[in-house]
């Protein structure tokens, strides 16, 4: 059987950060849970490799963080999104959609 | 050249690595904890986390490394090699004397030169950052809350991480 390719396309562990932070600030773990909750096991996406992503788009003032208490009274670093990051999201998603229904047009049509 | 690593290291502080790490410890420990929900033993979640995790130290580094860059310090001194350099040029050009227009060339060479040193500093800082030592590398966490006491074998919870390696 053929390895079924799982790799995130550059740009979309971006896009799935912003879009779980949308819902509200949550610190490294709470993203990684809901991604992997909503994927399923459709994606595969490795815990760790969100924080450089998280950091990097902080750098870019598209989140904030701040540290704070998480539930288990701990202290957590929580992310939330800025306009900056919310109108990015915004161009993201339009364009992920663009390019998405393209290329169902064609595999769908050649 | 030391004495701009040192005062590189200074200005860095430890504290980003600190909280890069505090930050990746409190998912792993969360990460094991939902493992051991899952009925496995607590080295089995430990290590399973760690799978699920990736390379950490390669996730800290890089986490390390885009906090150093952004450090407030390293921005005010970007501007201050910049305004340096800035003077350089002024003086070069409206200074009458000979012996003005060196030091304008030295000021010119030491703007230009010093944002060069902090740009390739931000590129590859291992170039420049000294390793951390066994004293800052990541933890288990010893609060009640997480699974990161001593374990039933006695060990430490560096001893466990170390056993990971």
């Amino acid at each position: 059987m053929a390895k079924v390719r799982t790799d995130l396309m550059q740009g979309t562990l971006e896009l799935l950060i912003l879009k779980t932070l949308s819902r509200g600030p949550m610190h490294g773990y709470g993203i990684a849970q809901r991604i992997h909750a909503t994927v399923d096991d459709l994606l595969k996406v490795e815990d760790g490799s969100l924080y450089p992503a998280l950091y990097r788009m902080e750098e870019r003032r598209w989140i904030a963080s701040e540290w704070g208490v998480s539930d288990n009274n701990r202290r957590a670093k929580f992310y939330r999104l800025t306009k900056a990051g919310r109108k990015r999201l915004d161009g993201e998603q339009a364009n992920w959609e663009r390019v998405s229904l393209a290329i169902t047009r064609i595999l769908k049509t050649a | 050249m030391n004495f701009l690593n040192g005062l590189f290291r200074r200005l860095d502080s430890r504290q980003a690595h600190r909280e890069v790490e505090e930050e990746l410890q409190f998912h792993l420990d969360l990460l094991t904890e939902e493992h051991c929900r899952q009925n496995m033993s607590w080295d089995e979640a430990q290590a399973t986390a760690r799978k699920r995790f990736g390379d950490l130290e390669e996730i800290r580094d890089e986490c390390v490394r885009i906090t150093r860059r952004n450090h407030p310090a390293v921005s005010a001194l970007k501007w201050f090699f910049g305004f340096v350099f800035v003077t350089g040029v002024l003086v070069r050009v409206f200074s009458p004397e000979y012996h003005l227009t060196r030091v304008g060339d030295i000021l010119m060479a030491v703007g230009v030169l010093s944002r060069l040193l902090l740009y390739l500093r931000g590129m590859n800082p291992s170039r420049y950052v000294s390793r951390p030592d066994d004293s800052s590398a990541i933890k288990l966490n010893d609060s009640a809350m997480s699974l990161s006491a001593y374990d039933r074998n006695k060990r430490t919870p560096v001893e466990r991480l170390i056993s990971y390696k």
